[in-house]
């Protein structure tokens, strides 16, 4: 067995969950139920109150009635609302103060509309007076359809799961993968009609940042990274990326910039990135210099082997390298390899005491995988520097 | 999804999670602090899961961002006063046994106590990572999107990691 599979197989019977445990007490479990009982009553009490509504940039609104939109076939915000049993918001987007966007884009073989919006406040008109207010939220009504025209599956059936649409808001100046509905604490309801999927979406309410940008993005991902959408570091826009492969949609909202609440704003982002988001912000500048590393390597290494993949019985690709070394290679990035070219998206650098290490991956051109193994002496200053990382890590230090 | 969803997660993943809490903690007190956070605010966030094709995954990178978070908390406490370490049965419990042999027995303990030492002492960018590939057994593309990293990070991640191991384990052997 190779040094590092006696690592990996070391580490899983000393970690593994289901192996080693610890397991949590009969107690434990019961106290743990009993609180998600308590905070599930108390916030679906929260949901029933928190129905504040109001107009969001007056002066953009587009009062449509909902027979309008039969010329789509699709259902109006204030329908879905009702679809969903929500009979404030029913109310608050079949008024004129709600926002009508009706933009439709077609993306990843899929059809998406951004139907409305409304904002979160204080409405007592849709509200009863003694009736605790939550806190302020987005709501977004949203249609997708198979460009095709095929039905969407609905959502009883086991198809439904198989295919994920996430819809959030991006700001401008926060990075799309730390600032979105999941960091906001959003959520949605969904239905199918006629083909149709329909989502109201909840989220942040981000009029407080409506000096700046804001969009509704719509993608098929699982969650946003930092790949989904394109985000310029100078000016802080969010664009769409002409290389994703499924849905990739931005529907910028017409926010009033005079509804812009800086201080509220900051609180907001606090709350949702929270105090120390440094540690998971992506590090633009870390990973350039990062991949330059790797280029050079390539570039002024010596190639200290040429081998072919080899594939396993589930599909993966792998390369055995030097003294026990093996990297995998995934069924789908070994296809998006054409030949004559190289796999770009790895820049993994590995070192010892002495070299750079770097694994460049292509596919020659009779079409079959290979793997070099390039080595670059380290310079006296990089050994130096290695020196004072090892003293870090070892008294439990911060990485270098 | 509704309450009733949320308690069958519990009960169908509330054993790797406990793990990884406890692990990620270092502390049976702190781990159970976090497992029940964690599932507090997966009932706040019940609307996203959803949306989630790994619920697991989901809980596990709650738990993550949870102790993140407070970790600055946990580590005052922890210099005041260590709390709810494990005792030596808990950690024998702990190990997993291929033989009935004592000797044998009491080595691979030892082995594994080494191991899980070594691992709760890496820096925190690397542990993260190798607990939810080795105790919860989520594959890099899932680390990668939960951890919102791209997945050459995390093998990167997992690499470091495995070489400190096994330098340290290797200095820890070779010393007894």
């Amino acid at each position: 067995m190779k040094n590092d599979e006696k690592l990996d197989d070391l580490l899983r019977r000393s970690l593994q969950a289901e192996k080693t445990g610890p397991v949590p007490s009969a107690q434990i479990q019961r106290e743990t139920i009993e609180k998600m009982r308590e905070r599930y009553t108390m916030l679906s009490k929260k949901t029933r109150k928190s129905l504040c509504l109001t107009v969001l940039g007056a002066a953009l609104v587009v009062a449509v009635p909902a027979g309008a939109l039969a010329a789509w076939q699709l259902l109006s915000p204030a329908q879905i609302a009702h679809e969903l049993q929500n009979n404030a918001l029913e109310k608050a987007f079949a008024s004129e103060e709600a926002l009508f966007i009706n933009q439709s884009v077609q993306s990843g073989g899929y059809r998406i509309t951004l139907l409305g919006l409304v904002s979160g406040a204080v409405c007592s008109e849709y509200v009863p007076s003694d009736v605790e207010l939550g806190q302020d939220r987005l709501y977004a009504a949203v249609a997708i359809e198979n460009a095709d025209g095929s039905p969407m599956p609905d959502t009883a059936s086991e198809e439904y799961g198989e295919k994920n649409f996430l819809v959030t808001p991006l700001i401008q100046g926060q990075l799309p993968w730390q600032v979105n509905i999941f960091t906001m604490g959003g959520g949605y309801g969904a239905f199918v009609q006629n083909g149709i999927q329909y989502r109201l979406v909840e989220c942040g309410d981000v009029t407080a940042f409506a000096d700046r940008n804001v969009w509704l993005a719509v993608t098929d991902e699982f969650s946003i990274s930092n790949g989904t959408f394109l985000y310029d570091e100078t000016t802080g826009n969010v664009s769409e990326n002409p290389d994703a492969r499924g849905v990739n949609v931005l529907f910028k909202l017409p926010l009033d910039a005079a509804d812009a609440d800086k201080t509220k704003a900051e609180e907001l982002l606090k709350q949702w990135v929270g105090d120390d988001a440094d540690n998971w912000e992506y590090d633009a500048e870390a990973a350039a210099a990062h991949k330059e590393q790797y280029q050079n390597i390539i570039r002024e290494g010596k190639m200290q082997e040429h081998k072919l993949l080899e594939q396993t019985a589930d599909g993966s690709w792998w390369y055995f390298y030097g003294d026990g070394g093996e990297m995998e290679l995934l069924p789908e990035d070994a296809q998006s390899i054409a030949n004559g070219a190289m796999y770009t998206d790895n820049t993994i650098i590995m070192a010892d005491t002495e070299n750079w290490q770097a694994v460049l991956l292509g596919r020659d051109e009779q079409g079959r995988l290979y793997g070099e193994l390039y080595v670059l002496p380290k310079t006296a200053q990089e050994k130096a520097e290695d020196e004072e990382d090892v003293v870090s890590i070892s008294i439990g230090g911060e990485e270098a | 999804m509704e309450l009733a969803g949320l308690e069958q997660l519990a009960e169908q993943y509330g054993g790797v999670l406990y793990a990884f809490c406890n692990q990620l903690t270092g502390s049976r007190q702190e781990g159970e602090e976090l497992y029940q956070e964690t599932f507090l605010k997966a009932v706040e966030l019940h609307r996203q899961i959803d949306a989630v094709q790994n619920p697991k995954g989901f809980l596990v990178a709650v738990a993550a961002r949870l102790w993140r978070n407070r970790r600055r908390k946990y580590a005052w406490r922890q210099r005041i006063a260590p709390m709810g370490q494990w005792d030596e049965q808990e950690e024998q419990q702990l190990t997993q046994t291929y033989c009935n042999n004592p000797e044998e027995l009491a080595l691979q303990w030892e082995q594994q106590r080494l191991v899980r030492q070594a691992v709760s002492e890496l820096p925190d960018k690397w542990k993260l990572p190798v607990y939810m590939y080795y105790t919860v057994g989520l594959s890099i593309e899932e680390i990668a999107s939960l951890l919102r990293i791209p997945t050459g990070t995390v093998k990167s991640r997992l690499y470091k990691a495995r070489k400190v191991l096994k330098e340290k384990l290797e200095v820890s052997w070779n010393e007894k």
